[in-house]
């Protein structure tokens, strides 16, 4: 049988070649993503590894919260550098002052974006072992007034050795003269991340504060390994400062990328995972027309005294060596794929480190394995079919697959679509996201069971349109109708896409009316200054701010500022604090207390959040900071936490324990001319209500473009699914063909037939992942309802884009099947069997 | 012997004016090959005929004969390697596949061993096909009476699959009269049938030919059916053996022995 199957797999090149490229396409996307994502990782694991030069341990204060790089806790008392010196063990020991600060570059433009990647500021380290940055033109900072910059933000500022360069620190502006140039680390590599380096009296000034720094790098003498420096040094120095080693520290920061990373890189082996359901599909759905078309040929066999076993084993084994040629190349277009999602985030505006393709053997084995169960798996059910066939189907006359939809269907996958309508809904009233995530998955599955019982009905309503051409619109709706199962299932795949398309286009556009809508009616302000750097990592000086408040034609300054900390045992990276001017500037609904006098111990929170967690006014709530706990009294409930979150504390707090103060955004209310003076000494842009309407707009055109770069595979994968069925039937039906040509059907004809198939097909799968899409959408709106999204908004223009799209692309597919049909020689048509 | 056996109508396919009764499709001095070198085998070797207007023409021979190559080049579903079919005056050998097509639409009709309707379509509309193919309006009065003639009345909502073969055969008979074509083709119109249904087709047949005026040319190897016809047409070796007016089954049987089929 073996020998039979081989033979069968190179006799049948053209429909194999089909559906190992659905099995490509997921493989590739699959093992592209792995090799992607374990890029980022290596090279952002290179960065952790040079972070902290070549430090054997790092003396610095305890740090109770995990912070974001570029955010700081409790500093250290610089003169234990004296006291470290004299331990056994120690060979060189430098202070490290870290912060934030940007060069405006020689078009008055700041250089790095804060929410992208880290604007580091540091002292120059003199040791070279343990300074991360390493001097490549000019000299290092030599007096106070001296910078080195990081080459890559000198030459987007235009700016070498000795040019005078405005920086901006927490101090506010500053004037400088370039020293030098450096690079990070070893490679230069830093993803898009800037760095200001400053005399060591200028870092202590302008980032912290006098007699303190950060933290005390340490590198140990020849043969004095990390762990017996760490004890030596934590004898010498008091119990309020921790020592780390060097290994610990580097172990610290790659397990901080990871987690930053992680979301991440889920979010794209979640689209992996959508291509390879969708390439199940195809799969499924060409070994299942296979199937159908051989029926006589598996009834020969069995006629003459094969096993049913024995018929299931060979179609298995064709799905085994299809699956594992198939992966096979994908693994190799993967590498490409790795280079193409590289390509896609670096064009809707995403900052990358550069770092050589990291193609792993567990990333290889798993993308390998996954096609080929996948496959294996898809072709089960249809070889069973398979060995089924009964000897008795050798002797009749058409081998045409089964077109009854039996009841049966219509009660699972009726079942199954309301269970996964019920579990999502139930997830709303949860507040459980990954319940509705759950439940949209179980809908899918359930539409695409149904989708056979609604084909044929379906395929009469789209047909309707394509009447107008007369007899070949009426074969094509006549055969989309002819076998509502091959339809449906055809058609599944691309639904899947175009559902998840539909549903992040939907829920884009009610985000953004939703937004513009608060901004209108919530806003009392006319200006935003953001900073960007919502995790606490950079900021605008405080001066701004305050600067702002004494400018003539200035109503009202709210600041807001932002850090990591842990509220009630939960990690969060922005805990919010605004001064007491917040309720004049937002609308936060209904509010109980009083939120402008929490004083430097009280917190306010959101009804959704004090319901969750069973708070009430005059309730203690625990709070970790990065410089140590506090306990907060809650003073005020507000009902809207879309502006300031679920819950926010006043500056006052920020004033009193946070070391570096730095302003996440400031919101004006004032005239435009004196807003942008000021700011413009500041060099910081503002934005009016239309810009900042503009910038969320931009955030949201980021995320659309991104998700849909990555659903694009998934839908040109239905596409191929389209068009390998198309060409099946086209196969299938060569006598039909033949017989339509005979009696006068022009080339034309033909082709529009076909043509108009697909595109029944297309539209069939737009439609239905159109309509579960909008649903998806709605659900998800449901569920953020607390947040403030909820003008659920339907772009109709554009899923009319969508649903012509689908139709072209539909017919698109049918282009070569269409093609060969028309070409078919008439009389070997006709001879056809 | 082409010459002297070859129709009286044969002679005067080439003149040019008009003979009694005249001819709806000829060819003259067909030959056809397939292949090339020692592979090279020849169906057609200089077959020269004319089928006469309102009549029954079959068209017999052994396997190999070239018969069914001589009716798929007159239907212009086949090429010639050289010599001309001419469809009334029109030269099928000028035509690009587009006009091929037309002509096949327009002015052929088709009725094959097997297969012959479109499975998605009921028995009506694969009646009507190339009246919609063409993007007209069946005459409704000629349509009701083919139907008629052909007893399908009642059938004609369903479907191929829910047909006899026999009346699968009639439906197809039906298409090919009711776009009332020039000429109508029929390639062993009844090989797949019982002798019953057989009959039947043949009878609608030949009386399409005398009550209807049509013109019909038929390969067939089936003496009876053969005998249907007004004139018998025998290949062999790809030429013209012999040409029988009004034969009987006996005539028929009694050629083919001594061609030796």
């Amino acid at each position: 049988m073996f020998t039979l199957t081989i033979r069968n797999l190179v006799a049948h090149r053209m429909r194999l070649a089909a559906t190992a490229f659905a099995v490509v396409l997921g493989v590739a996307f699959m093992a592209g993503t792995l090799v992607f994502n374990d890029t980022l990782t290596a090279s952002f694991h290179s960065i952790a590894g040079e972070l902290n030069g070549e430090a054997d341990a790092i003396v610095r204060a305890s740090q109770p919260v995990d912070l974001a790089f570029g955010q700081t806790g409790e500093r250290v008392d610089a003169s234990l550098v004296d006291t470290i010196r004299t331990v056994p063990g120690v060979d060189q020991v430098a202070t490290r002052t870290t912060g934030y600060a940007q060069v405006v570059g020689a078009d008055g433009e700041l250089v790095g974006d804060p929410e992208q990647a880290p604007t580091f500021a540091m002292n120059w380290v003199a040791s070279e072992a343990l300074n991360p940055y390493r001097l490549v033109e000019g000299a290092p900072p030599g007096a106070d007034d001296q910078v080195v910059i990081d080459t890559e933000t000198a030459r987007v500022a235009g700016y070498g050795p000795g040019d005078e360069v405005t920086v901006i620190t927490p101090s506010g502006p500053g004037s400088f003269t370039v020293s030098g140039l450096a690079d990070f680390g070893s490679t230069g590599e830093m993803g898009g991340a800037t760095a200001v380096l400053f005399s060591d009296g200028a870092a202590t000034e302008l980032l912290g504060q006098p007699g303190l720094v950060d933290s005390i790098a340490v590198t140990g003498a020849d043969g004095v390994d990390q762990a017996q420096l760490v004890e030596a040094i934590a004898r010498a120095v008091p119990g309020t400062v921790e020592v780390v080693s060097g290994d610990q520290v580097r172990a610290d920061d790659e397990a901080h990328f990871d987690e930053i990373l992680g979301p991440f890189k889920i979010f794209l082996l979640v689209f992996a995972f959508i291509a390879v359901f969708v390439g199940a599909f195809i799969i499924n759905n060409t070994f299942s027309i296979s199937v159908a078309q051989r029926t006589r040929e598996m009834a020969m066999l069995r006629a003459i005294g094969a096993s049913r076993r024995q018929v299931l084993r060979a179609m298995l084994t064709e799905a085994v060596v299809v699956g594992v040629v198939a992966s096979a190349v994908g693994l190799m277009v993967g590498t490409l794929v790795a280079f193409g999602i590289r390509a896609l985030i670096t064009a809707v505006g995403l900052e990358m480190p550069d770092h050589a393709l990291v193609v792993s053997t567990g990333a290889m084995a798993l993308a390998f394995g996954v096609g080929v169960v996948v496959t294996v798996v898809s072709a089960f059910l249809p070889a069973r079919r398979a060995g089924k066939v009964r000897p008795i189907a050798a002797l009749r006359d058409v081998a045409i697959e089964r077109v009854d939809v039996r009841f049966r269907r219509m009660i699972s996958g009726g079942t199954t679509t309301a269970a996964g309508v019920a579990v999502l809904l139930f997830g709303l009233a949860q507040k459980e996201i990954a319940l509705v995530g759950l439940g949209a998955l179980i809908l899918l599955i359930g539409a695409a069971v149904l989708a056979p019982v609604t084909a044929r009905p379906a395929a009469q309503v789209i047909g309707v349109g394509l009447r107008f051409g007369g007899l070949p619109g009426e074969l094509a709706t006549r055969n989309a109708m002819r076998n509502p199962k091959r339809t449906a299932r055809t058609s599944s795949a691309l639904m899947i896409g175009v559902a998840l398309i539909t549903f992040i286009t939907v829920f884009a556009a009610s985000i953004r009316t939703s937004f513009g809508a608060a901004l209108e009616s919530d806003f009392h302000g006319t200006h935003l200054i953001d900073s960007g750097a919502w995790d606490g990592s950079g900021g605008l000086s405080t001066e701004l701010a305050a600067a702002l408040r004494t400018a003539p034609g200035v109503e009202l300054v709210t600041a807001n500022r932002v850090t990591a900390a842990v509220v009630d045992g939960e990690q969060t990276s922005n805990l919010e604090a605004f001064d007491a001017t917040l309720p004049t500037m937002f609308d936060l609904g209904s509010i109980e207390g009083d939120v402008t006098a929490l004083g430097a111990d009280g917190i306010a929170v959101s009804e959704d959040e004090a319901a969750d967690r069973g708070w009430a006014i005059g309730d203690t709530v625990a709070v970790l900071l990065p410089t140590g706990p506090v306990d907060l009294t809650v003073r005020a409930v507000y009902e809207d936490a879309k502006w300031v979150g679920p819950e926010f504390v006043d500056t006052a707090l920020y004033d009193r324990y946070l070391p570096a103060q730095l302003d996440y955004r400031v919101y004006v209310d004032g005239d435009d001319q004196a807003v942008r003076a000021t700011a413009d000494r500041f060099h910081v842009e503002v934005l009016d209500r239309q810009g900042f309407a503009d910038a969320v707009s931009g955030d949201i055109d980021q995320m659309l473009g991104l998700v849909y770069g990555l659903l694009a595979l998934a839908v040109i994968i239905a596409l191929f699914g389209v068009a390998n069925t198309i060409a099946l039937s086209v196969h299938e039906r060569t006598r039909e063909l033949g017989l339509l040509r005979a009696v006068g059907m022009a080339r034309s004809q033909i082709r529009r037939t076909i043509r108009g198939e697909a595109v029944i097909v297309a539209v069939y799968g737009a439609t239905t992942g159109a309509l579960v899409g909008i649903f998806f959408a709605w659900a998800t709106l449901r569920a953020l309802a607390e947040y403030g999204f909820d003008d659920f908004t339907l772009p109709v223009a554009k899923l009319a884009v969508m649903a012509v799209v689908a139709g072209v692309a539909g017919a698109g597919a049918a282009v070569f099947p269409a093609r060969r049909a028309a070409r078919l020689d008439v009389l070997e048509a006709l001879a056809a069997t | 012997m082409i010459e002297t056996i070859a129709s009286p109508a044969d002679h005067h396919a080439a003149g040019p004016a008009g003979w009694e009764p005249p001819a709806s499709a000829r060819v003259i001095d067909a030959t056809k090959t397939y292949g090339s070198g020692d592979n090279r085998v020849t169906a057609l070797d200089g077959v020269s005929a004319a089928f006469a207007t309102g009549r029954f023409t079959a068209i017999m021979g052994p396997s190999g004969s070239g018969k069914s190559t001589l009716l798929h080049c007159l239907a212009g579903l086949d090429s010639l390697t050289s010599g001309s079919v001419f469809i009334g005056d029109l030269d099928l050998a000028t035509l690009d596949d587009r006009r091929l097509t037309e002509v096949r639409r327009d002015r052929i009709g088709f009725i094959f061993q097997a297969f012959n309707l479109v499975p998605t379509l009921t028995a009506a509309e694969n009646i009507a096909l190339p009246a919609r193919l063409a993007g007209r309006k069946v005459d409704a009065g000629w349509f009701d009476h083919v139907v008629a003639t052909v007893g399908l009345a009642k059938r004609l909502s369903h479907r191929p699959s829910e047909l006899s073969g026999g009346q699968q055969q009639r439906v197809a008979v039906a298409r090919a009269l009711a776009a009332r074509p020039e000429i109508i083709f029929a390639d062993e119109p009844t090989g797949n049938l019982d002798s019953r249904s057989g009959t039947e087709v043949l009878t609608f047949m030949r009386s399409a030919v005398h009550d209807l005026g049509q013109t019909i040319v038929m390969v067939t190897h089936d003496p009876v059916a053969a005998s249907y016809a007004d004139r018998a047409v025998f290949l062999a070796d790809g030429r013209i053996v012999t040409d029988i007016a009004n034969p009987t089954a006996d005539a028929v049987l009694d050629q083919i022995r001594r061609i030796g089929a």
